[in-house]
C-alpha cells in the first residue's frame, strides 16, 4: 500500500520533457521577427491569435465535448469593439469626410454617433467590451442553453443558427456596422498617445498567446480538466456526483468566448479591418477544422495546426483557388482515418499522455493521467538514446529509469484478492 | 424542512426497530407519455438499513431508484430525505446532499483510470473554483487507497477503466459510491453480469457499507437477496405488493403469484 | 452589449406600426405559402435522413444544389423542359447520396457529431469539386412557359390578390412528394422495414432485414427528394455552387421546428417558419424577420429539443 500511496506523492512531478518542447518553440516565436521579414512577422502574428482561437475552441470541444461553430463569432465580436475604437479614434483628416463620425456612417444618412457606439472611443471600456460582449454573449446562450436538456448534436446546431443570425444582422445594420464591407481603414493602436511599434504589437500577441496556453494548461490539467473530461464522456453520470453539469459549461464556454473575444480584438490592428466574413459559419468551420486536425482534447495540437494550415494556405492560395476543396478532404479524412488528429499521428510511445511517463515509471497497463495534454516527445528517445550510448562506453553506469520489473514492484505490492476479502 | 409525522407512525408500527428515516418515499407517481410507471409507491429507509427491492421487469424498480435521485419527474407524492423535501431537485443536488447512486450497466469513465474514477466521485466541494484549486492531498490520497481496499482494486488504481472486466467495472461503480460517501447508497443491480464469486464478495462488500451507510439495493438474484437482506420491499406494476423479511415475503400468496409464481411458470415453459 | 442594444434601436426605428394594409398583408400571405413550399421541399428529405435514419446531414444543402445543376446541365444540352428532369435530378442525386452512404456516411453510425463534421467535410468538397468543373458563375434555368404569370384571385380597391403559379406549383410538388414519401414509410413493407431498423437495428437483422441495404435506399431516397428540390427551386433564383448553404440552415430549423418523430413535423414546421417569416417580413423588413425567426427556433428548441409534434418519450 505504501508504494502505491509513494506513487500518489510523486504524482505532481514538474514534466520536464513538457517544459522543454515548450521551451523551444517559445524560444523559435520570440526570435521570428529577427529572422523572419515584417510581412511574415505579421502574418505570424495573425497565426498565433488563430492559435489561440483554436485552443479555446478546443477548450470546450476537444476537453468538454461542446462542438460549436459559433467561435468565429465571439473573434469577430472582440474584433468590432476594438475596430470601432480605432475606427473613432481616427483623427479627423485622416476621415474621408473629416469630422469624428466614421465613413460608413457618413454614407448611410447618421448624423452623429449612436450613443450605443460613442462610448468605445474610450480606451479602457473599449478594452472592457472586447472580452465582456463576447464573453457576455456566450454567458446568455450558455445559460440559456445548457440549463437545458437540449444535448450535443442539438447546441451545434444551435451555435450554426447564431453564426447565421449574427451574419444577416451585422450585413443589414450597415449605418451601425459598415454592412458586409465590415469597418475598414482603422487607426493603429496605441498606447497612452504613443502608437505600438510593429514588433511591440508581435509581442504583446506573443505574450498574450503564452499567457493563454498556460492558463488552458493549468486549468486542464487540474481536477477541473478532469471533470471538464468526465462531462464529455458522461455528464448524466457526473451529476449524479453532485456536480452541477451546467455550471460547469457555462463557465468554460463563458471563458473561451473571451478569449476568443481578446484574440479578436488583437486581430484587428493586424488586419486594420474586420467585416461579417469573420462571423459566417465558414470562419466557424476553419476554427473547427484547426482543432479536428490538430487533434481534440491536446493543446498543442490544435495550436500547431492553426499556424500550419494558415502558412499552408498562405501559398496555397497563391497557387490555385480551390483551397477550400483541399480543406474539405483534410477534414473528411481526419474524422474518417484520423480520429485524434495530426496528434494521434505520433507514435504512442514517443508520446507523453500520463503522468506515469512523467514519473519515469513505465507501466504496461494503459493510462491516462492527471496531464491530459499530450505532446510529441522527443526528449524521452534523445533521453534513452543518450543513455544506451553512455550505456556502451561505460557498461558499469547504471540506467537512471527502473527496468519494468522495478516499476511494477514499485507500483504495486503484489495483488492479493483474498487479503482484500479476509479484511471483509 | 417540513417534516410528516406519518413518517414517524409508519415506522413504528411496521419496523421493529426504532432507527431514524433517513429517506422516504410518499406517494410517488411517475408517469411517462400516459403510462403510469409509478402508482404511487411508499418506501422507507432506516439509518444503516438494507432494504432489498424485488419485482418482475417492468415493476418500476429502477424507476423509484430514478425519481429519488431526480432523474424521473415525479408527477405527485414527495421524497423527504432527512425530513427535507427533494422531490424534482437536480441530480446534482440531491448527491450533494448526501444519496449516492450505482446504475444498473456500469456506468463509469471508461476514459480514466480507476484512481480518477474515485477523484471524481470524492466527496467534498464540487464548485468550479475549488475544482480548479483542488490539490491531491494526502487526506484525498488515504481515503481513495481505503475505497480502493474495500472493493478490492488497489493493484488496478492506474489501470483504464476500459481495460477492466466487467465485474470489476461494477466494483468501480460501488467504489465511486463509496468514495462520494453519502448517507443513502442505492445500488441497481450491482451483480448483474458477475460470476458467483465476484457476486458473493459484493454482498460482502455491500454488508460492510451497511455499518456506516443505509443501502438500497434492487437484485434479482434470490440466493443474492438472502445473504444481504434485512427487509425486503416487492413491487408489482408500479405499486408496492408487499414488505417484511425474506421469510414472510416468500411465503407470502400474492408475491408467489405475481412474481415466484411466474419464475416458476418461466421455469416450467 | 452593443449588440443588444443595436438590437433595441433596430426594433425601436422599425416602420412605426403600419395601419395594417389587408391587401398587402394577404398577398404576403401568399407569398409566404411560396416559403412553406420551398421549406418543405428542402426540409422532407432531412426529414428522412436526420428524422428517421438520425443522421446529422449537413451536406443537404449541397444534394439540393446538385439537382438544380442536374436541371441545368439537361436544360441546356437537350434543351428539356424543367418538369421532365425532376425525375433525372431524383435519380443522380439519389445515386450520389448511396454511394457516400456507402464509403462514408456508414463508418459513422451512432457517432452523431463525428457524422456531422464528416457531412459537412462533403459539403465543402461537393462544392468545391462542382466549382472545379462548372466554375462559381451564375447558371440560370428557364422555369416552364407554361406555369409563369400571376393567379389573381381577387381584386379589392384596384389592388390585386395574387400568387404566382411557380409557387402554386412548388407547394404541389412539395405537398405530392410528402404525399408519397407518408405512404411509402407507413403503408409500405419498405417503409415498416426502415422503420423497424431505425428502432432497433439488432433486431431487425435477426428478423432478416437486409440493414445495410434498408440503410443505403433510405439515405439515398433522402438525398434524391433533396435533388428534386434543387430541381424545382432552380428557376427562382440562379445556380452557383454555394447556394446550398441558404437551404442548410432554413431546412434544418424546419425540421427541428417540427419534430422529426413523425413526417408530419416538418409539414407543421415549414408551415409555422414559412409564414412567420412572411408576415414579420411585411412587418419589419427581411433580414430581421430571418433574425427573429431563427432565435425563435433557438428559443424552441431550448424548450422542446424534441420539436413541436413529438411525444415525451421514457428517460
Amino acid at each position: 500500500m505504501t508504494q502505491v500511496l509513494g506513487r500518489l506523492r510523486r504524482q505532481s512531478i514538474i514534466p520536464i520533457n513538457l517544459l522543454i518542447t515548450v521551451g523551444v518553440i517559445l524560444l523559435i516565436l520570440v526570435l521570428f521577427p529577427l529572422l523572419a521579414g515584417p510581412f511574415q512577422t505579421n502574418f505570424m502574428a495573425k497565426l498565433l491569435l488563430f492559435g489561440v482561437l483554436a485552443v479555446s475552441l478546443d477548450l470546450v470541444w476537444g476537453f468538454t465535448g461542446i462542438l460549436s461553430f459559433a467561435h468565429g463569432v465571439f473573434f469577430t465580436l472582440g474584433g468590432y469593439a476594438m475596430a470601432y475604437y480605432l475606427k473613432l479614434n481616427l483623427s479627423a483628416s485622416a476621415n474621408t469626410y473629416g469630422g469624428t463620425l466614421p465613413d460608413f456612417m457618413v454614407w448611410n444618412g447618421l448624423k452623429e454617433l449612436p450613443w450605443f457606439i460613442a462610448p468605445l472611443q474610450i480606451f479602457p471600456i473599449a478594452m472592457a467590451a472586447m472580452v465582456l460582449v463576447p464573453a457576455g454573449f456566450a454567458y446568455i446562450i450558455g445559460w440559456f442553453i445548457f440549463r437545458s436538456k437540449v444535448s450535443g448534436v442539438y447546441i451545434t446546431i444551435i451555435t450554426l443558427a447564431i453564426s447565421s443570425a449574427l451574419t444577416t444582422f451585422f450585413v443589414s445594420q450597415q449605418a451601425y456596422t459598415g454592412g458586409t464591407n465590415g469597418i475598414t481603414d482603422v487607426s493603429k493602436l496605441s498606447l497612452f498617445g504613443l502608437e505600438i511599434p510593429f514588433l511591440g504589437l508581435y509581442y504583446i500577441i506573443l505574450a498574450f498567446t503564452v499567457f493563454v496556453m498556460a492558463t488552458a494548461w493549468w486549468l486542464t490539467q487540474s481536477n477541473f480538466g478532469l471533470i471538464l473530461r468526465s462531462i464529455k464522456e458522461n455528464e448524466k453520470r457526473i451529476s449524479y456526483l453532485g456536480y452541477d453539469v451546467a455550471s460547469y459549461k457555462i463557465f468554460i464556454w463563458t471563458l473561451s468566448a473571451g478569449i476568443a473575444g481578446i484574440a479578436g480584438g488583437l486581430f484587428v490592428p493586424l488586419n486594420r479591418f474586420i467585416s461579417p466574413v469573420y462571423l459566417a459559419v465558414a470562419f466557424g468551420t476553419q476554427v473547427v477544422i484547426w482543432v479536428a486536425v490538430g487533434g481534440r482534447g491536446t493543446l498543442l495540437g490544435p495550436f500547431i495546426a492553426a499556424i500550419l494550415l494558415g502558412q499552408v494556405q498562405n501559398y496555397a492560395d497563391r497557387v490555385t483557388q480551390d483551397w477550400q476543396l483541399f480543406v474539405g478532404v483534410l477534414l473528411l479524412v481526419v474524422v474518417l482515418f484520423l480520429p485524434d488528429g495530426l496528434m494521434g499521428l505520433v507514435p504512442k510511445k514517443f508520446r507523453l499522455s500520463d503522468a506515469t511517463r512523467l514519473m519515469g515509471i513505465v507501466g504496461t497497463n494503459p493510462t491516462s493521467g492527471f496531464v491530459q495534454p499530450r505532446l510529441f516527445d522527443w526528449y524521452t528517445p534523445l533521453r534513452s538514446l543518450v543513455t544506451t550510448l553512455t550505456g556502451f562506453v561505460s557498461s558499469g553506469l547504471r540506467s537512471p529509469r527502473p527496468t519494468q520489473d522495478e516499476a511494477d514492484r514499485m507500483l504495486v505490492g503484489k495483488p492479493n484478492a483474498n487479503s482484500v476479502r479476509r479484511k471483509l | 424542512m417540513e417534516v410528516i409525522s406519518s413518517v414517524e407512525t409508519f415506522n413504528g408500527s411496521k419496523v421493529a426497530s426504532p432507527v431514524e428515516t433517513v429517506l422516504s418515499v410518499r406517494q410517488v407517481k411517475v408517469v411517462f407519455s400516459g403510462f403510469q410507471a409509478l402508482k404511487g409507491v411508499d418506501l422507507d429507509v432506516g439509518d444503516r438499513e438494507i432494504v432489498t427491492i424485488i419485482g418482475p421487469n417492468g415493476a418500476g424498480k429502477s424507476t423509484l431508484l430514478d425519481a429519488i435521485v431526480g432523474k424521473s419527474p415525479v408527477a405527485s407524492g414527495h421524497v423527504y430525505y432527512h425530513g427535507k423535501e427533494i422531490t424534482n431537485k437536480s441530480p446534482y443536488e440531491i448527491a450533494r446532499m448526501g444519496i449516492g447512486r450505482k446504475f444498473q450497466n456500469p456506468n463509469v469513465y471508461n476514459d480514466l483510470t480507476v484512481f480518477e474514477n474515485l477523484l471524481l466521485a470524492l466527496k467534498g466541494s464540487h464548485g468550479i473554483m475549488s475544482s480548479i484549486r483542488a490539490k491531491l492531498t494526502q487526506a484525498k490520497k488515504e481515503k481513495i487507497k481505503d475505497v480502493l481496499d474495500r472493493v478490492g482494486l488497489v493493484d488496478k488504481a492506474f489501470t483504464k477503466v476500459s481495460s477492466l472486466s466487467h465485474g470489476q467495472k461494477q466494483w468501480v461503480e460501488i467504489g465511486m459510491v463509496l468514495a462520494q460517501d453519502p448517507t443513502v447508497v442505492l445500488l441497481d443491480e450491482p451483480t448483474a453480469g458477475m460470476t458467483p464469486d465476484e457476486t458473493h464478495m459484493t454482498g460482502e462488500i455491500i454488508k460492510s457499507i451497511s455499518k456506516t451507510h443505509s443501502v438500497v439495493v434492487i437484485e434479482h438474484d434470490m440466493e443474492f437477496v438472502k445473504q444481504i437482506a434485512q427487509r425486503i420491499v416487492v413491487l408489482h406494476q408500479g405499486a408496492k405488493l408487499t414488505e417484511g423479511t425474506v421469510s414472510e415475503v416468500q411465503s407470502n400468496p400474492e408475491v408467489i403469484e405475481v412474481y415466484l409464481g411466474r419464475e416458476r411458470i418461466d421455469a416450467a415453459a | 452589449m452593443d449588440l443588444a442594444l443595436s438590437l433595441g434601436q433596430l426594433l425601436a426605428e422599425a416602420p412605426p406600426p403600419k395601419a395594417i394594409d389587408f391587401v398587402t398583408l394577404l398577398n404576403q400571405l401568399l407569398n409566404g405559402i411560396g416559403i412553406v413550399g420551398i421549406l418543405l421541399l428542402t426540409g422532407l428529405g432531412l426529414a428522412i435522413t436526420f428524422g428517421v435514419m438520425r443522421i446529422i446531414n449537413l451536406a443537404h444543402g449541397e444534394f439540393i444544389m446538385l439537382g438544380a445543376y442536374t436541371t441545368f446541365l439537361l436544360q441546356k444540352n437537350f434543351k428539356m423542359d424543367l418538369l421532365l428532369t425532376i425525375p433525372f435530378a431524383f435519380i443522380v442525386t439519389a445515386i450520389i447520396g448511396a454511394l457516400l452512404e456507402l464509403t462514408i456516411i456508414r463508418r459513422l453510425y451512432g457517432r452523431p457529431l463525428e457524422t456531422l463534421l464528416a457531412t459537412w467535410g462533403l459539403s465543402i468538397v461537393i462544392q468545391g469539386v462542382v466549382k472545379l468543373i462548372f466554375t462559381a458563375q451564375l447558371r440560370y434555368v428557364k422555369a416552364p412557359p407554361y406555369i409563369k404569370g400571376n393567379w389573381r384571385l381577387a381584386e379589392i380597391g384596384g389592388q390585386a390578390i395574387e400568387i404566382s403559379y411557380y409557387r402554386l406549383f412548388i407547394i404541389f410538388v412539395a405537398l405530392a412528394l410528402f404525399g408519397i414519401t407518408a405512404f411509402l414509410l407507413y403503408k409500405t413493407t419498405f417503409g415498416r422495414q426502415v422503420r423497424a431498423v431505425t428502432q432497433n437495428r439488432d433486431m431487425a437483422k435477426c428478423l432478416g432485414v437486409n440493414t445495410g441495404l434498408v440503410d443505403m435506399a433510405t439515405f439515398a431516397y433522402g438525398c434524391g427528394l433533396a435533388g428534386v428540390a434543387g430541381s424545382v427551386i432552380s428557376s427562382l433564383k440562379s445556380v452557383a455552387p454555394p447556394m446550398g448553404q441558404d437551404y442548410l440552415v432554413d431546412a434544418w430549423m424546419t425540421v427541428v421546428t417540427g419534430g422529426v418523430d413523425k413526417l408530419v413535423g416538418v409539414l407543421a414546421g415549414s408551415f409555422l417558419i414559412g409564414q412567420s417569416n412572411a408576415v414579420l417580413a411585411y412587418l419589419l423588413n427581411d433580414p430581421t424577420a430571418r433574425v427573429i425567426v431563427l432565435a425563435a427556433v433557438i428559443v424552441l428548441i431550448r424548450y422542446r429539443p424534441e420539436g413541436l409534434f413529438t411525444v415525451q418519450k421514457r428517460g
